[in-house]
């Protein structure tokens, strides 16, 4: 059976991880296990061959790139280049574009570097909304998402143009217009105004192709499940 | 995701989330549709198989448990082998924490990792071809955990540090019980816990 893979490990919270299996395990069951594998594996075993989905979810992007940057990304872009799909979910949106700027001039928030695996081509940068503070919901909020429906597949009849979605500390893609064309497209963008420059457009939620495959990258986060 | 945070305006944040679900849910449909992913269209909830974590009180005693096992393993190769059983089949792995060269007293019945080996897989993700799956076919993984015991985020929703911190204190207080919990095999979802254990 083919396999989604949640990655946890040193930066992953153990929020975002229960998240993550939980709403992603609802909507992909059962054509696939949904399972969270530790970053070691990613380096240590042979992980892409039953692999349909690798997963990066909410933490701090900083213990992401301790535990894969080198050979870990390496393994990685393999994998996206001949066909696979990755998933980033805030601190995993931050992780893969070309640059992370986040809470610049902020003191002992700062983190701001360059990430090897730049799938979007341009900085991740936040806080688009202010608040954030780590392990914590001070900083939560609800963002209102303008849907770029005509980048979804078809058949979204029932899809509204906008939607709320569970926001804390992600950030925007930089120039997301400006990157749109045939590989990048935005699926979603914020609308209400943001704190930090966003170049030209709002992006929220993009979409990368990356040689036989594909990656989606988010700030907020719409696999965060709330019911009544 | 709690109404009761203690945080000004967070029931109404849970409310204004709550009353988008369906929004949210149809949004990230397609998002996973757009990365060619075959999403559930069912509205009946059914969870996935989680991998199988087997642990001990004592991390050594569990090269002696693979060992009562040898006579019904199969394709055993670099790090995994086959438990071949009555109803199930087990594909037993070992855990990847730590590179072969420091493993101090590896078991005879699984080999060490060959990090020599480097080839790619062909990949091949195909399910099933009516989309179904007979769960008694599905091979159930084990990670065997000689070294270490799972970290919180391999099992978010159960704890082995507390479990086995609290096994302890209970052997001191039942001298005559002491083999009760030595071994734990957990899984988050699992099939019949009764056909696992005696088939």
């Amino acid at each position: 059976m083919c396999r989604a893979n949640i990655t946890v490990g040193y930066g992953t919270t153990n929020d975002s991880v229960r998240h993550c299996v939980w709403s992603l395990r609802r909507l992909l069951s059962p054509n696939y296990a949904v399972s969270s594998v530790m970053s070691d594996a990613l380096i240590k075993e042979p992980w892409t061959a039953t692999c349909a989905l690798l997963v990066i979810p909410g933490g701090a992007d900083l213990g992401y790139c301790q535990s894969l940057n080198g050979e870990g990304n390496r393994r990685i872009n393999q994998y996206i280049s001949r066909g696979g799909a990755y998933l980033g979910f805030c601190a995993g949106g931050y992780y893969g574009s070309k640059r992370c700027e986040f809470e610049v001039g902020k003191g002992k928030m700062e983190v701001v570097g360059n990430r090897e695996l730049a799938f979007f081509p341009d900085i991740c940068r936040g806080l688009a909304y202010p608040g954030f503070v780590y392990n914590s919901e001070a900083g939560a909020r609800a963002v209102r998402l303008q849907v770029n429906k005509e980048a979804l597949p078809d058949g979204q009849n029932d899809l509204d143009s906008q939607f709320n979605s569970y926001y804390n500390g992600g950030g925007v893609f930089v120039n997301g217009e400006k990157h749109a064309n045939r590989t990048i497209e935005i699926l979603a963008s914020y609308t209400e105004p943001l704190r930090v420059e966003s170049g030209k457009g709002s992006a929220a939620i993009v979409y990368c192709k990356v040689g036989e495959g594909g990656v989606v990258l988010t700030g907020p986060h719409p696999e965060l499940v709330k019911q009544k | 995701m709690n109404r009761q945070v203690d945080i000004p305006g967070y029931a109404k944040l849970v409310d204004t989330l709550a009353n988008d679900d369906k929004q949210r849910t149809i949004f990230l449909k397609a998002c996973l549709k757009k990365l060619g992913l075959r999403v559930s269209e069912s509205e009946e909830l059914i969870p996935s198989l989680s991998s199988l974590h087997l642990t001990a009180f004592n991390c050594a005693t569990l090269s002696c448990l693979l060992n009562s096992w040898k006579g019904l393993m199969a394709n055993e190769n670099s790090g995994s082998a086959e438990l071949l059983c009555e109803n199930d089949t087990f594909s037993l792995r070992r855990q990847a924490m730590v590179p072969s060269d420091q493993v101090s007293n590896p078991s005879d019945v699984l080999k060490t990792q060959d990090n020599s080996t480097n080839t790619e897989q062909t990949r091949d993700f195909s399910p099933e071809s009516d989309g179904t799956s007979d769960l008694n076919k599905v091979a159930k993984k084990i990670i065997l955990h000689e070294k270490e015991l799972p970290a919180n985020k391999e099992t978010p929703f159960f704890n082995h540090h507390a479990y086995y911190t609290n096994l302890k204190l209970y052997n001191q207080g039942h001298q005559d019980d002491v083999q009760f919990g030595q071994h734990l095999l957990y899984g988050e979802v699992v099939t019949s816990t009764s056909t696992l254990l005696e088939k």
